[in-house]
């Protein structure tokens, strides 16, 4: 199995993403309490919605960004033991 | 907002004489000022232009931050070492990001300009006001001289509902008395009462002033018109300067003017109800005298002019080709 991405890196994106969830998630907010007249109401509302599904959509790809890094290490530590393993075996077959 | 309020207080002042004044009159119209304009004054006035500005301002600190974040998004999807379908989704939001920050920044502009109608409409509001509050242009009638000219149409009219009271009694005991004998001397004491028409200096006073008072609120429906049409729309569906045009108030006696026109979501509707489309007309199948000459080889004149027409005959099309059959 070869792992697209690198652990490490995905990581340090995951946390760069999520410092913008939170101001992503902060503008939404903003713009919900925004002060309109009613003839904007409905098109403020909808600029928020959209802004909070942009703020779901970067969460998820944190979140996804963070699990992958996981599985990845979780594999990659998982081959190395294997790996010491299969050495350690020949080890013992070798005169 | 004081100024505000003290403002509002006037209109109202106002309007309390307009309905006093509507009861005691017979030609018709509408006052110049009702409780329905006041109330959508209300609706507008209770807008803040000032917070409006401000909430633009803080959508227009938004509208940087959600470029910041849209571009910071879309470096991080490039920077690599994220897999290709999280740097792909990366770079889809930070396009979404982008227009998200045009339709913050849109937003930003109508608050802008809402906040400009209202504060136009504050300024024309304060000046038609003080028209009212100086009679109009002049000094001509305060408000207290024009409660005491109610007054006194009030009384004037009392006494000639009195007055009437009376000869329709004694009219009354006439004609019980000895029937048609007195029937011309009531008829010229009707016309006589009729005449004296009450109040009639008082009236015709305040006609002129609230006629002029109709042409100062004129300038403050424009003002509410235009400020609904940004700030809050469901008073006035239609663009400024077509509806909601002030009513002619009129004296007794007076001619009633025509009801003025209103081009509104309504009458557009009822409009379309009246007129319809034209039915197609039928195809014809033969040529009528009127059409001219249409056929070729034909001769008639130009529609409207006495130019002769020729109409060139055609030109007999080549014979088909018979290609003869192999033996």
């Amino acid at each position: 199995m070869r792992m697209e991405l690198d652990p490490a890196v995905a990581l340090v994106g995951a946390a760069e993403l999520a410092a913008l969830v939170d101001e992503l998630a902060a503008a939404a907010v903003e713009v919900q309490q925004a002060m309109v007249g009613s003839a904007a109401i409905e098109r403020r509302d909808q600029l928020a919605l959209r802004l909070g599904r942009h703020v779901v959509e970067l969460a998820m790809v944190v979140s996804d960004l963070r699990r992958y890094a996981s599985a990845s290490a979780a594999h990659e530590r998982a081959v190395a033991e294997r790996a010491r393993e299969l050495e350690f075996q020949l080890d013992a077959r070798l005169p | 907002m004081e100024s505000l309020a003290s403002v509002l207080a006037t209109l109202r002042a106002w309007r309390a004489v307009y309905e006093r004044w509507h009861p005691g009159r017979c030609g018709g119209g509408v006052p110049p000022w009702s409780a329905a304009d006041e109330a959508r004054l209300d609706r507008l006035t209770a807008t803040d232009p000032d917070e409006l500005a401000a909430s633009a301002s803080r959508l227009d600190a938004v509208v940087a931050d959600l470029g910041e974040i849209g571009r910071a998004v879309g470096l991080v999807g490039a920077g690599g070492g994220l897999g290709p379908v999280a740097a792909g989704r990366c770079v889809e939001l930070a396009t979404a990001v982008r227009a998200s920050v045009a339709e913050a920044s849109g937003l930003a502009g109508e608050l802008r300009s809402a906040a400009a109608a209202l504060e136009s409409l504050l300024a024309e509001l304060t000046a038609q006001a003080r028209r009212l509050g100086e009679g109009v242009d002049g000094g001509y009638r305060s408000l207290a001289l024009a409660y005491r000219a109610l007054e006194e149409a009030d009384r004037a009219h009392g006494a000639y509902r009195v007055l009437e009271e009376a000869d329709r009694a004694q009219d009354r005991a006439d004609w019980a008395q000895d029937g048609a004998e007195r029937a011309p001397a009531a008829a010229e004491r009707s016309a006589s009462v009729a005449g004296e028409l009450p109040g009639r200096g008082q009236w015709a006073g305040l006609d002129e002033l609230f006629d002029r008072h109709a042409g100062v609120f004129t300038a403050l429906r424009a003002a509410m018109d235009a400020a609904e049409w940004t700030v809050d729309s469901p008073g006035c569906a239609d663009p400024p300067g077509r509806s909601c045009h002030p009513g002619r108030w009129l004296s007794e006696g007076a001619r009633p003017a025509a009801a003025e026109l209103v081009v509104n979501q309504d009458y557009a509707e009822r409009v379309w109800q009246v007129w319809q489309p034209l039915p197609a007309p039928p195809a014809r199948s033969e040529v009528s005298p009127g059409d001219g000459p249409m056929l070729p080889g034909t001769e008639g004149s130009r529609t409207g002019t006495d130019t002769g027409v020729r109409i060139a005959q055609l030109a007999e099309p080549p014979p088909p080709a018979v290609k003869r059959p192999p033996r």
